[in-house]
């Protein structure tokens, strides 16, 4: 296998994949192959819908609806989780949880698929290694 | 030149494939990591995603060429794993750049965050997760393999069912 199609190649193919794959979801869920189907048109008047966020002003901070936000801006995902060690632990107990349930499942359902009965499960076909 | 870029020592693959698990555990809540943290992980982890994608395209390549044949259940199912984890990881990535409120605007583009990009990070991403715990466990042994191989630990005979070992 070339250098081009070792190391030139796949990268290309894969972002275009990444392309179609947003292409889709984006048509899919907005309507718009750019993903900004929901955006207002240029000099629309500012109204903003539930869930949108609100426009930047010019201290940083987001103006609200009707502008009933304080100043500073309240930000979306405002609400801080635990910080330092509590913080850490927190997060790896999400990770375990998240990532850890699924691998579990995974690891001993696909066991007890191997060994059952009329699978052709060889264990040949992982070429990662 | 080829010799050497195919022979990328399995060591700095396993630190690159560990450094994705501890950024994706790192990606799981803004609010403990903080939303810039957040984002500019995500943001770096997508060229990473796209190095693992190409170091491990040599099988890729392999199983779609057989893909109409007959192929074991664990390249079947790792086929279906990895094609999804790279489906939901393009939109979780790209969903998360359009709703981003530091990254992106830091580097002076406006992005729309709309509810419905917003709605699809948070699925995506916890498909994500879900599929990452699947993947992990689909190559499990050769995670333990390789950790053995690069600690230099006798590395065990592989798919050795009881009935076999007896014998």
């Amino acid at each position: 296998m070339s250098f081009l199609n070792r190391w030139v190649i796949p990268p290309i193919v894969i972002l275009g994949a990444s392309i179609i794959v947003f292409a889709a979801t984006s048509v899919i869920a907005t309507g718009s192959l750019t993903g900004m189907g929901a955006a207002p048109a240029p000099g629309a008047t500012a109204e903003i819908r539930r869930g949108d966020r609100p426009p930047l002003r010019a201290d940083g901070g987001r103006e609200g609806r009707e502008g009933r936000r304080p100043p500073g801006g309240e930000r979306f995902d405002e609400r801080e989780g635990p910080g330092g060690a509590l913080g850490i632990v927190f997060v790896v107990a999400q990770g375990l949880g998240f990532i850890g349930i699924p691998g579990l499942v995974t690891y001993f359902g696909y066991q007890y698929l191997r060994r059952s009965p009329g699978t052709d499960a060889d264990g040949s076909g992982d070429a990662s290694g | 030149m080829q010799s050497f870029w195919a022979r990328i020592p399995l060591a700095s693959r396993l630190v690159l494939d560990f450094g994705m698990l501890v950024a994706m555990i790192l990606l799981i809540d803004p609010r403990a990591s903080g939303i810039a943290v957040h984002e500019w992980v995500g943001i770096v982890i997508a060229p990473v995603l796209v190095f693992h994608v190409t170091l491990n395209w040599p099988w890729i390549v392999q199983v779609t060429r057989k893909l109409v044949q007959r192929l074991p259940l664990e390249t079947r199912i790792n086929s279906v794993l990895n094609s999804l984890l790279f489906i939901v990881m393009v939109i979780a990535i790209v969903s998360g750049v359009l709703i981003s409120q530091e990254a992106l605007p830091w580097m002076g583009f406006n992005v729309t965050g709309s509810y419905t990009w917003r709605g699809i990070h948070e699925v995506s991403s916890n498909f994500v997760l879900i599929i990452i715990g699947a993947h992990l466990a689909m190559h499990w042994q050769w995670i333990v393999r390789t950790v053995r191989r690069v600690a230099g630990m006798p590395t065990q005979r592989r798919n050795v069912r009881p009935a076999e070992a007896s014998r």
